[in-house]
Formats: structure tokens, sequence, C-alpha cells
């Protein structure tokens, strides 16, 4: 029986977690992805809809930055 | 943000427009972009989930209470009109070659070389 069992985790369950843990691996942002979408309050008083506001119109450069009031 | 406020001439030229984001609410970046006159907007996301989504966590402190990651780090995204991602950079915003990058994609949806 436990001969059979450690088969078992050779041949289904690593190859299952290392398929699963690449799968980790490729959620990570790359060049040429798809931008995920966003909807958010603005400093302006407005909505920003990525669809609505930049999509087949406008190029964007969105930057990051820590907190207000800091330095980027 | 500053260097983007004073390069968004150029920005506009190349049809390309600005965004800020961080977790502070939408109030407090009133106030910020007020105080370095931004004309740009800044969008809030006090969840932080557009950082997952974009992969800007930082791993440097301030952490949370429970010693997780949670402040933005500083990235710089370009997406183009199709909504694809065509530069990433963390640290602080190099314009120059998000300018240059910006040319190029103009340049490539006008159907020029």
């Amino acid at each position: 029986m436990p001969r059979k069992r450690l088969l078992f985790i050779t041949l289904i369950a690593v190859p299952i977690f290392l398929v699963l843990g690449m799968g980790y691996g490729w959620a990570q942002l790359k060049v040429g992805d798809e931008a995920p979408s966003f909807t958010l309050p603005s400093s302006q008083g407005k909505l920003v809809d990525y669809y609505k506001d930049y999509y087949g119109k406008h190029n964007l450069v969105m930057t990051f930055f820590p907190a207000a009031f800091t330095p980027v | 943000m500053d260097g983007h406020n004073r390069d968004l001439y150029l920005y506009k030229r190349l049809n390309a427009q600005v965004l800020g984001v961080s977790k502070d609410d939408p109030i407090t970046n009133k106030f910020f972009a007020e105080s370095l006159a931004l004309e740009f907007p800044i969008i809030s996301n006090v969840l932080g989930f557009m950082a997952k989504a974009y992969g800007a966590y930082s791993e440097k402190p301030p952490f949370g209470p429970d010693g997780s990651i949670n402040t933005f780090g500083r990235r710089t995204v370009v997406i183009d009109k199709k909504g694809i991602v065509r530069y990433l950079k963390d640290g602080s915003p190099n314009n120059k070659e998000i300018l240059d990058l910006l040319l190029k994609l103009e340049k490539e949806s006008r159907g020029l070389k």
C-alpha cells in the first residue's frame, strides 16, 4: 500500500503541483499582456473608467506611488 | 508626479493621458494634486487591488499590522490604445523612455515606421 501511495504522489500529485506553481508565475503582469481594467474615483471628482475614458482613444501612462505628499 | 506634470503637454501631443494611482482616499489625493498644481487625475484605490493586478506592491516597510505587504511601490505602466501593456518599470518614472515609447506607439497606430 505505501508503495502505491508513493507512486501516486510522484506520478500525479507532483506534476499537478508543478503545473499550478507555474500558473502562479504566469499571473505576474508582463509587457504584451492585456491590461486589467478598472473604475476608480479620481482627485478631480469624477469616476475614471478605463474602457469609457481611454480604450480605443488614448495611450495611458499610469504611475503607482506609495502615498500622497511623497516625491515620485 | 511633478515630472509628469511638467511633460504633460508632450504626452498630450502624443495622444497619451496620465494617471497617478495611490492608496489614499480621493480627498487626500485632491489636496495632494492641488499642492502640486497637477493637471491630470490621481485615482485612489483604497483596497489596493490595482497593485495586485499590476504587480506594483512594494516589498519595503511600512507593512500592515499583521506584517503583510500593504503599500504601493513606484511603478510606471504604459497601456496602448488597444489595452495592451507596452511598458513596465519599477522606480521613479523615466520620462524620456516613456516619451520615446509613446512616439513609437503613435507612429505604429498611424501606420508609419
